[in-house]
């Protein structure tokens, strides 16, 4: 669905991006992950072709990413930010009714009922009793919902994840992630994640891609990538790998680096 | 260009000043474009076709000067207007034009004024037609005028607006005394007023020769400098009449040698040393002081002659601020100012 | 269809008829309300059949030629300054945005004051000269801010509103500049800053209208692109919208808008900033809506502002820029408070 080959970006002469070469399968869900400024959201920005490559060549669903016009874009693929609705004055449904945007013709209008899908997507995300609630009125952690339900009208056959679990706290976190995957694994779409948290990743992507310093420095199953010595060279810091105990998925956890937890309260 | 009409226009009324001696008639001066310059259509001269409503623009009254109509006349903005008879509904949105009009007995024929004008009395009687830059059109319309009078404020495009309206308005617009002079003469003109035109015309010049007369016996040494406040912080250079006042009445101009209105330099005027300082009895605005005290305040002034020797004059300031029928008792006002010892007011 | 919109669409309208009665049937010559709706109605094709054309040609120059060009001048002013102010909000995000901001309103003002500084208005184009040239310096200082904003190709919405104030402030700057150095006592400068609809006429409505009706036909069906906007650039790009070539678009064409009615009536402020917002607290923040209402309103509130700047004082005119102000401050306060509850739309 995606490929991405020889990709470098640079601000302002620094080099944020080099030689980046990877692919995503139709239905996939990939992770990309790695520390800060290593490269990940400005990966996710030439993705979703809001920035513009300085190298490299991105294709998507076999054409190439600068053959498609916005709009027909935007039919294709929906992205999902970290606190992607501000707090504005929109009822919640008007809001995800702009989701529908790029499949309306030029006076609003598109074929099919729109109106049917937008109760569903509400309903599915338990906004419905909100519909009609001003988007500023409610809390970060609904804003999000929105924003999903939003991006979910838009019907993308592609979906790019900009950390969008910032901001919330554990059980939206989950709420949202699981929505996602329910999401993805109905329709078969492909998800491009861009996490922080390793954890997180590993409990949903089928693969992972980190970066470090604008390269990939590993891809693989999150068995393969999420491993005690790879973190500590990419991080800097020396976790301890252990199997979740349901899902059997490697998951992280991380100690003070003073060592010994009688020391509480210090910070290097 | 309007100063190259001027000038011609002055010239012209030299010329036939010179040979004429009694006044202008309606045949001088026809050159195209000429400011005030008059024509007399042919056919109507001295035939004795009576006109619709009677009136008395054919039937020569020996004696008594009559203008002929239909009248042509082109005012200062150039534009050419035709008048079939002597106007009958005036407005005056000039406060000197005003009193020009109300001095040739035309106070009744007035029917609209600016909300500026308070000469003669019976002036601030008149129904108020707006300011003197951009009068109020509809009051205009509904003063029903064969006659506005406009004066240096109206520019151009308030002119062809008001025309556009069928509004026949003549500017006006003296920058010397001559000018001012010829102005009166033709409103006469335009409104079968040339005798009491010709009269008031011969009195101001009289004044003017009672001043000219004094001064003439001066030598340039005895000349005395004088600085001319008409607003707070603005004196006049030369081109207006209010220096050609000052030079009439025999005094140097400090501000002389510059051209126009001009703001004026405090310093300058310290080194200039004026020996009289003639100001307008106006209030500033700013401070709410009156201009004299404004002008005494200043730092450095009290060292000059003018305030030292406590020659600081008040004029008045409707004489110092209108061209019109008062202009000469200005120019006396101004000359008892600078030589009280030769001319006594 | 919305039931607000339904409301606040009627509203406007009634509004719209009564504040066009009232104007239509006021002003300071006063005329028979009557006799005015007379003269109307004889001008209606069929109506007028049946109507007879009494009364003087006066009242009928009053009505036709004064009155009812300046209503539909004043509608057109307020429609174009609103509309314009509400699709800077929405491009800008930013409810302070207002037509002026970048630069559009001091650039016309430099070309004005310049035409009246020289006294060019005498010579270009009659009731023309200031217009065209403010017009085109408004168009120019826009250009320039523009430019300066441009960081390879891309505008940020800040250096593009900074680049404005910037612009502006130095243009305004050379303004006060030019009013500083104008020779005149009276500042003809300073008059045509505070705004006013008067010697305008037909001629100036037949400019305006093609401004307005283009204006409103693309920035109207902008509206849903609008609605997008709020959230945020890089989301409304991810739906779909070119951002940069839809911000130029709207930025633009609502400069023109602007230009060209600073340039035929002056700066007049408020507009653009307070009646979109009053709109939005009524109808809600669908650009789809706002838009026209915002336009219907515009011309509502500067239609009621020049009618009592008319006839507030007899034959005296109040700047029109000073009443919109005086309206429209208060009504800003009550908005800022208002803010501070509800999120910015």
């Amino acid at each position: 669905m995606i490929r991405v080959s020889k990709l470098g970006k640079s601000y302002s002469g620094a080099r944020v991006l080099h030689d980046i070469d990877f692919e995503v399968a139709c239905g996939e869900f990939v992770g990309i992950v790695g520390p800060n400024g290593s490269g990940k959201s400005t990966l996710i920005g030439l993705l979703s072709a809001v920035e513009r490559m300085d190298e490299g060549e991105i294709w998507l669903d076999g054409k190439p990413l600068s053959s498609y016009t916005r709009k027909s874009l935007a039919r294709v693929m929906a992205v999902l930010q970290q606190g992607a609705i501000p707090p504005i004055a929109f009822t919640v449904r008007d809001v995800v009714e702009m989701g529908r945007y790029p499949h309306q013709t030029w006076f609003g209008n598109e074929p099919g009922e729109s109106d049917a899908l937008i109760s569903s997507i509400l309903d599915s995300l338990g906004l419905a009793a909100l519909a009609t609630r001003p988007v500023s009125q409610l809390s970060g952690g609904e804003r999000q919902r929105v924003a999903l339900a939003m991006t979910i009208a838009q019907q993308p056959k592609v979906l790019l994840l900009d950390e969008p679990t910032t901001y919330l706290d554990i059980g939206h976190q989950i709420m949202l992630m699981d929505r996602i995957r329910h999401w993805q694994q109905e329709t078969g779409m492909t998800v491009v994640a861009v996490l922080h948290d390793l954890n997180l990743a590993s409990l949903y992507c089928d693969r992972l891609v980190m970066l470090a310093g604008g390269r990939i420095v590993a891809t693989g199953t999150p068995r393969e990538i999420v491993r005690a010595e790879l973190i500590r060279k990419v991080y800097g810091v020396m976790p301890t790998i252990i199997e979740h105990p349901v899902g059997k998925h490697p998951q992280m956890m991380l100690s003070p680096l003073s060592g010994g937890m009688k020391e509480q309260g210090r910070w290097h | 260009m309007k100063r190259w009409i001027s000038l011609v226009w002055l010239l012209l009324l030299f010329v036939v000043a010179a040979c004429g001696g009694n006044g202008i008639t309606a045949e001088g001066g026809s050159a195209n474009g000429t400011p005030g310059a008059t024509e007399n259509l042919p056919e109507n001269k001295k035939e004795g076709k009576a006109t619709e409503d009677g009136s008395s623009s054919n039937l020569q009254t020996p004696g008594i000067k009559e203008t002929s109509y239909p009248l042509k006349v082109t005012d200062a903005t150039g534009f050419e207007m035709t008048f079939h008879r002597a106007p009958e509904r005036i407005v005056s949105v000039s406060p000197s034009e005003t009193e020009i009009l109300f001095a040739l007995g035309l106070g009744d024929r007035i029917y609209g004024v600016s909300d500026f004008d308070n000469y003669p009395p019976e002036a601030a009687d008149k129904p108020k037609m707006g300011n003197v830059i951009a009068p109020n059109e509809e009051a205009l319309i509904a003063a029903r005028p064969d006659l506005v009078i406009g004066g240096i404020s109206i520019e151009n495009d308030v002119a062809d607006r008001l025309r556009s309206l069928g509004i026949q308005l003549y500017k006006t617009e003296a920058a010397t005394v001559d000018e001012v002079l010829g102005n009166i003469l033709q409103i006469g003109l335009i409104t079968d007023r040339q005798s009491e035109a010709e009269a008031l015309v011969a009195s101001m010049r009289a004044d003017i020769r009672q001043v000219t007369d004094v001064v003439s016996a001066l030598r340039e040494a005895d000349k005395r400098k004088v600085y001319l406040e008409f607003s707070p912080g603005w004196t006049v250079g030369k081109g207006e009449y209010l220096d050609e006042l000052i030079t009439l009445a025999g005094g140097i101009n400090i501000a002389g040698n510059e051209a126009g209105w001009i703001q004026i330099s405090e310093e300058k005027v310290i080194l200039d040393d004026p020996d009289v300082i003639l100001y307008a009895d106006i209030h500033d605005d700013d401070s709410g002081q009156p201009l004299a005290s404004l002008i005494r305040s200043r730092p450095g002034w009290s060292q000059i002659a003018a305030i030292r020797n406590n020659r600081m004059v008040a004029i008045d300031d409707d004489l110092l601020s209108r061209p019109g029928p008062r202009l000469t008792q200005g120019l006396l006002d101004i000359a008892a100012a600078i030589y009280p010892e030769r001319i006594q007011r | 269809m919305n039931r607000k919109a339904v409301i606040w669409g009627s509203v406007g309208l009634g509004l719209l008829l009564a504040a066009i009665v009232a104007s239509l049937s006021l002003g300071s010559s006063q005329l028979p309300v009557s006799e005015s709706w007379r003269i109307l109605a004889h001008q209606v094709p069929w109506l007028g059949n049946y109507i007879a054309a009494e009364g003087s040609e006066a009242a009928e120059q009053i009505v036709l030629q004064v009155r009812l060009p300046r209503v539909l001048l004043a509608l057109l002013v307020g429609a174009c300054l609103s509309l314009a102010g509400a699709g800077f909000q929405g491009v800008l995000r930013n409810p302070l945005a207002d037509p002026y901001t970048l630069g559009v309103a001091s650039g016309a003002a430099v070309g004005a004051s310049l035409m009246i500084l020289f006294g060019l208005h005498a010579f270009l184009f009659g009731q023309w000269s200031i217009p065209l040239v403010a017009f085109a310096t408004g168009l120019a200082s826009l250009a320039i801010v523009i430019r300066l904003a441009n960081v390879n190709g891309r505008f940020h919405l800040e250096t593009l509103i900074l680049s404005g104030v910037v612009v502006s402030s130095f243009l305004g700057a050379i303004v006060s500049f030019m009013v500083a150095m104008s020779d005149k006592v009276i500042n003809e400068i300073v008059f045509w800053l505070m705004g006013s609809l008067a010697y305008r006429g037909w001629p100036f409505v037949g400019a305006l209208a093609p401004y307005l009706a283009f204006g409103a036909i693309v920035l109207i069906a902008c509206g849903r692109t609008l609605n997008i906007f709020a959230l945020g650039e890089r989301q409304a790009a991810h739906l779909g919208i070119r951002v940069q070539r839809t911000r130029l678009l709207v930025l633009v064409i609502s400069t023109l808008m602007t230009a060209a009615s600073v340039s035929i009536v002056g700066t007049i402020g408020f507009v653009g900033l307070v009646v979109p917002h009053l709109v939005r607290l009524a109808v809600g923040p669908d650009y789809r809506l706002l838009l026209p209402l915002a336009a219907l309103y515009g011309g509502i509130y500067v239609l009621a502002a020049d009618t009592i700047a008319r006839t507030a004082l007899g034959s005296a005119e109040i700047p029109l820029g000073v009443v919109t102000a005086c309206l429209g401050a208060p009504f800003f306060v009550y908005l800022l408070r208002k803010n501070k509850k509800t999120a910015g739309g």
